[in-house]
């Protein structure tokens, strides 16, 4: 077994000093690359040091109530970015410890999973943990310097929980890894924890502040420290897992032994529990899950209706429209507007119910709401479908398209109707709600208008982002494409989004008549930026064919 | 290997995926020291058979041994003494090709000595000696399945289950390759088994060949039994043999008469 573990280590070091490894061509800009990546370490793991000392001075100048409060609100942070990050910035840094790569090979259950398990350890995440919990524990000891012991041997099942959440969130990906609709189920699930946070700001944001007796005394709190013991939010989290080695740690601070024993007694059940659902998956991934996951047979209809225009245009609609309706992404849309409705025009509606509003304010709060939601929404369909053309829409497929006879703008137009097709019916439908939620009826008409100029008016600069940086979000190593398909994605909605709310929203705040002006403008800057930048952005994108073949396959 | 001149043996060998039945009820015996071609067409069963041989996926009935040992009661014994190249490749990707015949070499448990050994002359087989220090992010198709083959060979397996082994290899390398596994054959006794869909492979590199179609086996032997099987004369090409074998039609030409003309010329 320890040959085996040797070796294990061995592929983890060799994958992450890959890190450093440059594809760059000119030798120059290689060496430059690699500067640039041993300064950045150099300042890196410094910081993570300076951030322990940090956190162990933070703790020494709280109360030893408001520390064990801390620590508790710390290691629940420290447990979300470990449930969350081998989905997404270690794979982008480091080539994905896949433990179904090995399986061809002669290594033993048991190597695998203490072999994963320290691999866990041994990532940038785990780097910059230790120094974390190290702080923790001295900030602890400080205020009951007899708790050492127990602080210290907290600290072990609180890396180790820590270290196994991380460890089966990447056991659940390559067991998902086969199958898209499962991939993208487990992302969302994986998001719902910060989903939540966001809502629950709102408890804080709407509450009655001047009514609430307890709130009320927040605000004669004399610093943080009496804040954090006021609030206690420790009786909450002590539910999540982590909670309970934190709290084995640092409730012998405030003389609770007994309760810190029975704690810490609990967390090692924990990473029993915890080592033992690693292993179940590890198991099942060894007796070939990941191979087994089914296939999906999918409807075809005949396509009957004769449309104008060239046929290949609407060959080509046929089959974006089919890839659209059977990618998890329209799903993940409606499942994120859900959210956002839910977290933007419920508050919205109650803070009218309950607070004196101007009529004024009455008018347009429901279109302000309803005006943010739809950007949001707009952005979100064209970064799913859009920007990220080459991910949701046309993949690899996209070489077949390129060795036809097809003019590249007809593929864009294609796309773009696909994903005007599918923002109007997503945009009427949100329009909708608000309209009955915030019982405005103004908002129907005004938000579908507003929303398909929203859609039409940025697709070009959605366009561009997809042709520039041309990215499939991937569950391994992608070179960092993904974030630069983000970033160019960001970019296109920061330019074209403006002049279309501008021409929709001020009239409407400041004089209504004007819309009568200002929606046929909108259209007409939409409609007219739209066209008079297909044939160019077609041009590019031909231009562009082998590059952008080259970034969607070589992830493969 | 245990005494046994069965190198793989397996019987009614099943695997279902839901109601799909991918494999179904394969009995087979592949003797020690031959090449063994395993046929069929797309979605037939090859892929599905060897993952489960490699005990990489369990049967969902019947059981087989590889190297006289079941596969799904020992499967590291298996492990140890098979080399394979599945069709996925399985490759780390941010790693060199030599790094990568090294880990597979060390987790079969070859000192690092012999490991430095036995990468340069295998580098060298497959062509990959001038690209060992590339990335195998950077290598075409062909090169990562020469890499995949390196990765089989490291460790002088005693059975090799190769799929699908030399598609996209060039035909100098495909030459090279296919007299290192005769000598394998010949001189230490290694089985090789291998899917491939090109008839003429098979024919002129195989000693025996299993046909499967629908996840059944439709026949086995040397191709001069299975001729023969088929009521085909001495000389007919491998190709009818299969075509006979799995009962498939060719199409009505007629049909595809825009395509190939032929209904103009009739």
């Amino acid at each position: 077994m320890w040959t085996e573990l040797k070796t294990l280590l061995w592929l983890q070091w060799k994958l992450t000093r890959a890190m450093f490894r440059s594809r760059r061509l000119n030798e120059k800009l290689r060496v430059l690359g690699l500067i640039f990546r041993v300064i950045s370490l150099l300042f890196t793991f410094p910081m993570f040091i300076v951030m322990g000392i940090g956190v162990a001075v933070g703790l020494i100048l709280l109360s030893p109530r408001a520390a064990y409060e801390a620590v508790m609100i710390a290691n629940t942070g420290l447990f979300f970015i470990w449930l969350l990050l081998p989905a997404s910035a270690n794979s982008q840094m480091v080539e994905r410890f896949e433990m179904s790569r090995l399986f061809p090979h002669p290594i033993s259950f048991r190597s695998l999973v203490v072999g994963s398990t320290a691999v866990s350890m041994l990532t940038m995440t785990g780097f910059w943990t230790i120094p974390l919990l190290i702080g923790e524990v001295i900030g602890l000891t400080y205020h009951q310097p007899l708790a050492f012991l127990l602080i210290a041997l907290g600290a072990l099942p609180a890396f180790a929980v820590l270290v196994l959440t991380g460890r089966i969130m990447d056991d659940v990906f390559d067991l998902v890894a086969g199958d898209r609709r499962l991939r993208a189920l487990a992302l969302t699930l994986f998001t719902l924890p910060f989903m939540f946070c966001w809502l629950g700001q709102y408890i804080f944001q709407y509450a009655d502040w001047e009514q609430n007796p307890f709130l009320q005394s927040l605000e004669t709190a004399s610093g943080p420290g009496e804040i954090l013991e006021m609030l206690g939010i420790s009786s909450l989290l002590i539910w999540v897992p982590m909670a309970w080695p934190t709290a084995g740690m640092s409730l012998a601070v405030s003389g609770q032994w007994g309760l810190a024993l029975l704690f810490l007694a609990l967390s090692v059940v924990g990473v029993a529990l915890l080592l033992r659902v690693h292993a179940g998956i590890t198991r099942r991934l060894m007796q070939g899950a990941a191979l087994s996951i089914g296939t999906q047979r999918v409807r075809s209809r005949k396509w009957r209706v004769r449309l104008p225009g060239p046929p290949a245009l609407w060959a080509v609609f046929r089959k974006d429209w089919l890839y659209l309706l059977r990618s998890p992404m329209p799903r993940r849309l409606i499942f994120s507007s859900i959210i956002m409705v839910a977290a933007t025009a419920l508050p919205a509606m109650r803070g009218f119910a309950e607070n004196d509003v101007s009529p004024v304010l009455e008018r347009l709060i429901p279109l302000l709401v309803g005006a943010f939601i739809l950007t949001m929404a707009g952005m979100a369909i064209n970064m799913g479908l859009t920007a990220n053309y080459f991910g949701t829409i046309d993949r690899e497929g996209f070489a077949t398209l390129a060795s036809s006879p097809l003019k590249c703008w007809l593929v864009l137009l294609s796309a773009n109707l696909a994903a005007l097709l599918y923002a109007s019916l997503h945009v009427s439908a949100i329009s909708l709600v608000i309209a009955i939620l915030t019982g405005s009826w103004a908002i129907l008409p005004l938000g579908i208008c507003l929303g398909l100029c929203l859609q039409i008016g940025s697709t070009p600069a959605y366009n561009l982002a997809a042709i520039i940086g041309p990215y499939r979000a991937q569950l391994k190593f992608s070179r960092g494409t993904r974030q630069r398909g983000n970033a160019w994605g960001m970019l296109a909605w920061v330019v074209s989004a403006p002049p279309v709310l501008a021409l929709i929203l001020l009239p409407y705040i400041f004089w209504k008549p004007g819309l009568v002006i200002t929606i046929p403008a909108a259209i007409v800057y939409s409609l007219g930026l739209y066209v008079l930048t297909l044939k160019p952005l077609g041009r590019l994108l031909q231009r562009r064919e082998h590059a952008i073949l080259e970034a969607v396959t070589t992830q493969e | 290997m245990r005494e046994n001149s069965t190198a793989i043996q397996t019987h009614t060998l099943t695997r279902r995926y839901g109601d799909l039945t991918a494999v179904d009820r394969l009995d087979l015996a592949v003797p020690q020291g031959v090449i063994f071609g395993f046929l069929g067409p797309n979605g037939a069963g090859k892929s599905t058979t060897i993952n489960m041989l490699t005990s990489l996926l369990p049967p969902t009935a019947g059981t087989a041994t590889v190297a006289g040992f079941d596969i799904k009661e020992e499967p590291l014994e298996v492990k140890r003494r098979i080399g394979t190249m599945p069709e996925d490749l399985s490759l780390y990707e941010r790693l060199t090709a030599s790094e990568h015949i090294e880990l597979v070499g060390r987790l079969h448990g070859l000192d690092h000595a012999e490991i430095e050994r036995r990468i340069p002359p295998l580098l060298d087989l497959l062509e990959l000696e001038d690209s060992a220090d590339k990335m195998i992010l950077d290598y075409s198709h062909g090169m990562r399945k020469k890499t995949a083959l390196a990765c089989a060979l490291i460790h002088a397996p005693e059975i090799l289950f190769l799929d699908e082994p030399f598609e996209g290899i060039d035909p100098i390398s495909t030459k090279a390759i296919k007299e290192v596994l005769r000598d394998m054959v010949a001189q230490r006794g290694t089985t090789v088994f291998f899917s491939t869909h090109v008839m003429e492979l098979a024919e002129r590199f195989c000693d025996q060949v299993g046909i499967i179609n629908k996840g059944q086996l439709a026949g086995v032997g040397s191709i001069a039994e299975l001729r023969q099987r088929a009521d085909l004369p001495d000389d007919a090409p491998l190709e009818d043999v299969f075509i006979r074998t799995v009962g498939a039609e060719v199409e009505d030409e007629g049909l595809l008469g825009w395509l190939t003309g032929r209904e103009n010329v009739d």
